[in-house]
């Protein structure tokens, strides 16, 4: 429970500018000891921002921060340790090939004169994972262990640091159900010791589960800070994006037409095996499953990215083995790929650039030399289209939300006039407001007659979204839906669901 | 906006270098006039040994490595490295002398010299070839690696063709006189401009617009900026950077033809060792980094006038040996490519005070 007290934490008037952008203006918080604080906001709210002036990564421009009522100035992240502030981030960045107990003292190791006692570090970790109720060996390698027991491990090590504030940024997002309670019962115990955490979450469940008080960001201003009883999901939501949200997925009204895609038999050993799908043009299907059932690798086997031994692809009724990228692009096949950061996008370059990358060799003079005129009318123009928010198509990628990162990736696929576009995880670390912004555009590729065939593992989108569903399991295919309106999650779950257990 | 700020930033980089080359200028000139200034008071005859004439004329033993720069502006445009450019010169001219000298026996001199240098161009293409090869077949070895083993591979094949043996054409009539054809000198008025630098500024002229103005150029970039984008964006990135390895092995045969030319036309075995590190070096310092995905071919031509300037100014005005210039040079190059990192360190330091004594003050 919430104690009113004088608040360990507080952080007045924050700003912190970066080149073109401010990134937070006049942000305030406060955090009280033993309390779960819960910060929400969409991609680019300056939550991410915000946490890294806490921890000393970046300099606030402007603003102060009180710990224990008096300033403190974070000059960098080590200052944040030494106070007793800790994060946890969303991927652990522990060494896979070191032990537990290794990871956890790495940086403040016992000593013994110059040598390092791994014997008293081994105790210590044991005590340590004891406390929080992990179970297992201080002993074990860190890569042999779950994401979830990797978090354990950042969260043991946080408190060997004597943390007396913890950020978990985004701790449940590679979580399984299961595994998410666990880390709610540990976040509790936490609380319960006086340790305040900081929630950073897009997951409603975790916030209302967990926090005591939440307290929204948007467009890089401080909204409000409520307790969590005074607040439910479509109030959250309204703050979140500023208005309230009606026609979150489109109306549709599908023509499918002629088949445009076939995958017959499609195997790789040890990825997938016998995998067949269709699409139709006008089509939205679903290829859903869990995070490792082998959707990426099928769709990346048949854009050429990687291969497979054996089974056929049929393009618009002719036979292809597409041998790369290029390949399945110049037969008007556009792949959306699962991370837009590493593989969708060139971060350090314009909008412009990026959007004009996979048809440079067309839009340019005798097919070598750069047309700037010609780029910049196709850029400005996928930028209208898909109401990029920048201000204009010289920003730099980077510097984008994730939503209009998405979005520019989307262009790509637009601009290179694609008749079949393979979105892997669209919305995945996307807010709200460009989710909705990319279901409209999925709609309306279709209603021109695009076939659209989308990854995910969101259940709510894929079945609100999809016109048929084909489901993943182990790298098979186990289920194809093709009457969408009686669908039940626990339908597809069950598809879903490796055999051996079910069984 | 924008356009224009990413435009001042660039140019921001040639900029420094040019006021780096009127900064080493004017203390040169100085101290070689306070030099001349000192003998004629001691009444001995005092030259100018540092001049724009000078320069231009002495310019030639900086330009060898220039060629090969230009070949490695390429690669390292796309985050890889090359640093057995050096043997492949090596091996390149090793070919080219073994290749003139039964030849000529045979046919017309002209014609074997030809013959020759053809070979040589292959040979260079073919080692970069095999470079490339190995490069992208194996992505899990580093390009530093691959390359320190194929150096020590090209050399040795010198040695192989060559033995000990240092091969002669100082007196062979064609040779020379062809060689006059490429790698002589121009003259106009007292200025005698060597061919060799006419040819490099028209070999950059063409990689200039190779790198920033065709869709060759984006590509290098976007590979270098970030490799699995573009192979995802539709670039047949292994066949790309394989070419440009190519490219780059033709550029290092070029360097091997001026050098054959130029030292007395001799051919060795353990010629242009350390080449490699200059071409980087110019290359660096013009603003082509090795993480890759910039730089730019004015940056590299200031820089390999910087580095002639340097060597000369040091050499025959503060009359360093030659060991002492190295050591210098690679001073500058070091402190002058930190220079961006160093001052915004600066200016972080600067803020975190002003914000400690803020601090302070509350």
């Amino acid at each position: 429970m919430p104690q009113a007290s004088q608040p360990l934490l507080e952080m007045r008037n924050i700003t912190k500018i970066f080149p073109g952008v401010r990134a937070l203006d006049g942000v305030s918080f406060d955090l009280r000891p033993g309390e779960i604080h819960a910060i929400v906001g969409e991609n680019g709210a300056g939550k991410s921002t915000f946490i890294k002036v806490l921890t000393g990564v970046h300099q606030p421009d402007g603003g102060e921060i009180i710990l224990d009522g008096r300033p403190i100035v974070m000059s960098n992240p080590n200052v944040a340790i030494h106070h007793g502030i800790a994060a946890i981030y969303q991927h652990a960045a522990s060494y896979p090939d070191l032990s537990v107990a290794e990871n956890i003292f790495i940086g403040h190791e016992f000593k013994t004169g110059p040598f390092v006692s791994w014997i008293k570090a081994r105790r210590a970790a044991q005590k340590l994972l004891d406390e929080i109720g992990a179970n297992f060996s201080p002993n074990a390698s860190v890569g042999s262990l779950s994401v979830a027991q990797q978090q354990m491990i950042e969260i043991a090590k946080a408190l060997s640091q004597n943390a007396r504030i913890l950020i978990m940024d985004e701790p449940t997002a590679a979580l399984s159900k299961k595994e998410s309670e666990e880390l709610y019962s540990i976040a509790r115990g936490l609380r319960d010791k006086g340790v305040a955490i900081i929630l950073i979450s897009h997951r409603f469940e975790d916030i209302f589960g967990l926090a005591d008080r939440c307290t929204v960001f948007r467009d890089a201003h401080y909204i409000g800070t409520w307790g969590i009883d005074e607040v439910n999901e479509s109030l959250l939501v309204h703050h979140m994006v500023g208005h309230a949200i009606e026609h979150y997925y489109p109306e549709r009204d599908p023509h499918p037409g002629e088949e445009i895609l076939k995958v017959e038999h499609l195997s790789r050993t040890g990825y997938f095996k016998d995998v067949s799908f269709t699409l139709r043009a006008g089509e939205i299907v679903g290829l859903t499953g869990l995070v490792g059932a082998g959707r990426t690798e099928v769709v990346e086997a048949v854009c050429g990215v990687t291969r497979f031994d054996s089974g056929t692809v049929t393009v618009e009724g002719k036979p292809q083995h597409f041998r790369d990228p290029r390949d399945s692009m110049d037969n008007g096949i556009g792949l959306l790929p699962e991370d837009r950061q590493k593989q969708g996008l060139l971060l350090p370059w314009s909008i412009n650039r990026n959007i004009t990358l996979p048809i440079i060799d067309k839009c340019s003079k005798a097919k070598l030399f750069l047309s700037g005129k010609s780029e910049r009318s196709i850029s400005n123009k996928e930028k209208d289209q898909l109401a990029i928010k920048a201000p204009d198509v010289e920003t730099a990628a980077g510097t984008l939300s994730g939503g209009n990162q998405q979005k520019v990736v989307i262009g790509k696929q637009l601009a290179a006039s694609s008749r079949i576009i393979i979105l892997d995880e669209p919305t995945k670390g996307v807010d709200i407001g460009s989710k909705a912004a990319i279901y409209e555009l999925m709609a309306e590729l279709a209603s021109q007659g695009v076939g659209i065939l989308m990854i995910s593992s969101e259940m709510p989108e894929v079945m609100n979204m999809s016109d048929r569903i084909y489901v993943m399991s182990e790298g098979r295919v186990t289920k194809e839906f093709t009457n969408v309106k009686d669908l039940t999650q626990q339908q597809i779950l069950e598809a879903a669901m490796p055999q051996e257990r079910t069984a | 906006m924008k356009a224009k700020k990413a435009l001042s930033h660039l140019l921001r980089w040639e900029t420094m270098l040019v006021v780096l080359l009127v900064a080493l200028w004017l203390v040169f000139d100085a101290k070689d006039a306070s030099l001349q200034a000192a003998k004629l008071a001691k009444g001995r005859k005092a030259t100018d040994v540092f001049n724009f004439t000078k320069m231009l004329n002495g310019m030639g033993p900086y330009l060898l490595y220039s060629f090969m720069a230009l070949g490695m502006a390429l690669i390292l445009g796309m985050g890889d490295i090359d640093i057995s450019v050096g043997a492949i010169a090596a091996l390149s001219a090793s070919v080219m002398g073994t290749v003139y000298g039964p030849f000529k026996k045979v046919m017309a001199p002209g014609l074997a010299l030809a013959l020759a240098i053809l070979c040589c161009v292959m040979t260079g293409a073919a080692c970069g070839f095999l470079n490339g090869f190995l490069v992208t077949r194996f992505r899990e070895l580093f390009p530093m690696i691959i390359t320190l083993g194929t150096q020590l591979f090209y050399r040795g094949f010198c040695y192989l063709l060559l033995g000990g043996e240092t091969l002669q054409y100082k007196d062979d009539t064609v040779w020379v006189g062809f060689k006059k054809l490429y790698n002589g000198s121009i003259t106009l008025g007292d200025l005698s401009i060597p061919t060799m630098l006419i040819w490099f500024l028209l070999l950059a002229a063409v990689f200039f617009v190779f790198l920033h103005l065709t869709t060759g150029g984006r590509k290098l970039f976007a590979i270098g900026t970030n490799r699995v984008t573009s192979r995802y964006s539709g670039i047949r990135v292994d066949r790309f950077e394989l070419s440009m390895f190519v490219i780059c092995g033709v550029t290092s045969a070029l360097s091997a033809m001026f050098y054959v030319g130029s030292v007395s036309a001799t051919v060795r075995a353990d010629a242009m060792v350390g080449y490699e590190m200059y071409a980087i070096a110019v290359a660096v310092l013009g603003g082509f980094s090795t993480g890759g995905g910039k730089g730019n071919i004015i940056g590299l031509i200031l820089s390999v006038i910087i580095f002639g300037v340097m060597k000369k100014g040091l050499g025959t005005v503060f009359g360093l040996p030659d060991s002492t210039v190295n050591l210098a040079v690679g001073a500058v190059l070091i402190v002058f490519s930190l220079l961006p990192n160093l001052l915004e360190d600066l200016s972080n330091f600067r803020r975190l005070r002003r914000q400690h004594a803020q601090a302070q003050l509350k």
